[in-house]
């Protein structure tokens, strides 16, 4: 474990070195995620400028959660953007065969061979449009609160990254399953907004099968009194360790089944 | 008869981006189907906005109307894209842009034709299924179709394919200066969802805002032919916006030269 750590600080060092010399991709890159999370809000700005309330939230409890989800997609973003391109490229050309013959685990190897500070972008703007509304909200942060609003936001993290692993897995079998990655990461958009305005079958599929409602909605409702600490924070917690667990497990399947498609 | 066969000469471009976009077909579509989750996230949104006043439209929009403009502007924004601004600067990144500029062919006019393939692709594989189940939304939420706002819409769509043309081309020419464009088209795109209308329609905007977007060139690509559809635009307001897009077309066309003429003097090729 010691030794993984180290690895990664080391991994670690050489993107910050490339981040120094890539000063002005970094800084384009990362103005470009802020202001794409920006036209949402402005689309929710417009649209309460003719609406007291949607479904019986008010403007802010809305931009809490859709702050929320910003910061953990935006973590997984930054840590293991490289399963987009295990999904894409990787098994494709045959390059996965590097990480099989290295003395370390693949999956660590994955994803500490990229960083990606554009998802910096994302946690800006969400821990931005958190404290905007709390302070609007009078939402009481005590230690507490904030202790617990972290590790939620750990759980999320990793929801995300467990649906990712899971589906980019699937190019062991296909090769190339970018497309479907893309299409369960879409999924994500419908948890920056109350399930209760979708009919209960996104909302079953969002909390049970693809569990994208734990990465905003749920521990977001929480924090704003709209549900309990049962649905807030405890399912929160078993759901991200089931779906690691459930990726992780097909993760190892997919690489049992890997054959090199080399050139 | 010169045009003729210089239509000949470049018309291979063309195929040829239609005939690779066609072999990636299986994906594409599981690609759309995540532009779906888009749509439906749109459709209940709108719902519940709806449904959370009391009035039976909002800025004019009733809620049928809005479905169809989230619809149609989709797939009006579907209909016109071209990858041409990407195709530039990936030709620069791997230097064969070299090649192609001794080449005795003129660059835009072939980008022209690249952007052709890709706009008949769109049509055939996404266009043609696409707006004839629009068509039947709106004769089932309004209860008829008007046939002059459907040809003014093909129209108005046809221009705005020529505005976004000459805007990605220019844009990819930026990448004769500018190495990291990855960056750059990702605050493009922002900037563009929201003047474009493909967000939200301009009305939502506060009146002054309004004005400014209906004079940049973005609201002209998708905004213009989803609101003739829907006939909200006529008499003088039509022949206004039709005029705003062709004068778009114009400025953006003599930008492009300009830009070609000065940048391409400057072109720094890495690799190759």
């Amino acid at each position: 474990m010691k030794r993984y750590f180290k690895l990664y600080r080391q991994f670690l060092k050489q993107y910050i070195k490339s981040l120094i010399e890539y000063r002005a991709d970094f800084i384009l890159g990362l103005i470009g995620f802020i202001l794409i999370q920006l036209t949402g809000v402005i689309f929710i700005k417009l649209v309460f400028n003719n609406i007291p309330n949607l479904s019986g939230w008010n403007f802010y409890e809305l931009l809490f959660i859709y702050g929320f989800a910003q910061i953990p997609r935006g973590i997984d973003h930054v840590f293991t953007d490289n399963l987009w391109l295990l999904s894409g490229n990787i098994i494709v050309q045959g390059q996965f065969d590097k990480y099989l013959i290295r003395p370390l685990n693949p999956l660590f190897q994955v994803i500490a061979e990229r960083f990606q500070p554009d998802g910096f972008g994302e946690i800006v703007i969400g821990i931005l449009l958190v404290t905007i509304s709390c302070s609007q909200l009078d939402i009481n942060l005590t230690f507490l609160n904030v202790i617990i609003m972290v590790f939620t936001i750990i759980c999320a993290s990793f929801i995300y990254t467990a649906i990712k692993l899971a589906v980019s897995s699937i190019a062991f079998w296909i090769k190339f399953a970018q497309s479907y990655l893309y299409m369960t990461y879409q999924l994500s958009n419908f948890a920056k907004y109350p399930m209760a305005i979708y009919p209960k079958m996104i909302s079953t599929l969002l909390t049970f099968v693809i569990p994208f409602a734990f990465t905003g909605y749920f521990p977001g409702a929480y924090f704003l009194g709209k549900t309990s600490f049962f649905y807030g924070v405890m399912l929160t917690l078993l759901v991200s360790v089931i779906s690691i667990f459930v990726a992780y497990f097909i993760w190892i399947q997919g690489i049992k089944r890997y054959e090199s498609s080399g050139s | 008869m010169k045009k003729k066969s210089q239509f000949k000469a470049y018309l291979p471009f063309a195929t040829n981006v239609f005939q690779r976009l066609i072999s990636y077909k299986a994906n594409v579509i599981i690609f759309l189907f995540g532009e779906f989750m888009m749509l439906a996230t749109s459709y209940y949104l709108w719902r519940a906005i709806y449904k959370s006043t009391s009035n039976t439209a909002i800025n004019g929009f009733s809620l049928n109307e809005m479905i169809i403009y989230v619809l149609m502007s989709f797939l009006t924004s579907l209909m016109i894209s071209v990858d041409i601004s990407y195709d530039i600067s990936k030709e620069v990144k791997d230097g064969s842009i070299a090649i192609n500029l001794i080449k005795p062919i003129s660059y835009e006019k072939r980008m022209m034709f690249q952007a052709f393939g890709n706009v008949m692709y769109n049509f055939v594989v996404i266009f043609i299924l696409g707006f004839t189940s629009i068509n039947i939304v709106f004769y089932k939420y309004i209860g008829s179709l008007s046939i002059a706002n459907i040809l003014l819409y093909i129209i108005s769509t046809m221009l705005g394919i020529l505005i976004n043309f000459y805007f990605s081309y220019t844009f990819g020419l930026l990448s004769f200066k500018i190495t990291n464009m990855w960056g750059l088209s990702q605050i493009m795109q922002s900037i563009v969802q929201l003047l474009s209308g493909a967000l939200i329609p301009i009305l939502f905007f506060p009146r002054i805002v309004q004005k400014l977007i209906t004079f940049l060139p973005f609201s002209s690509t998708i905004y213009t032919p989803t609101m003739i559809y829907l006939g909200k635009l006529t008499g003088i307001s039509l022949i206004k916006a039709l005029s705003i897009q062709i004068i778009w077309i114009v400025i953006l066309a003599v930008i492009a030269k300009l830009m070609w003429n000065t940048l391409v003097k400057k072109l720094t090729i890495l690799g190759g």
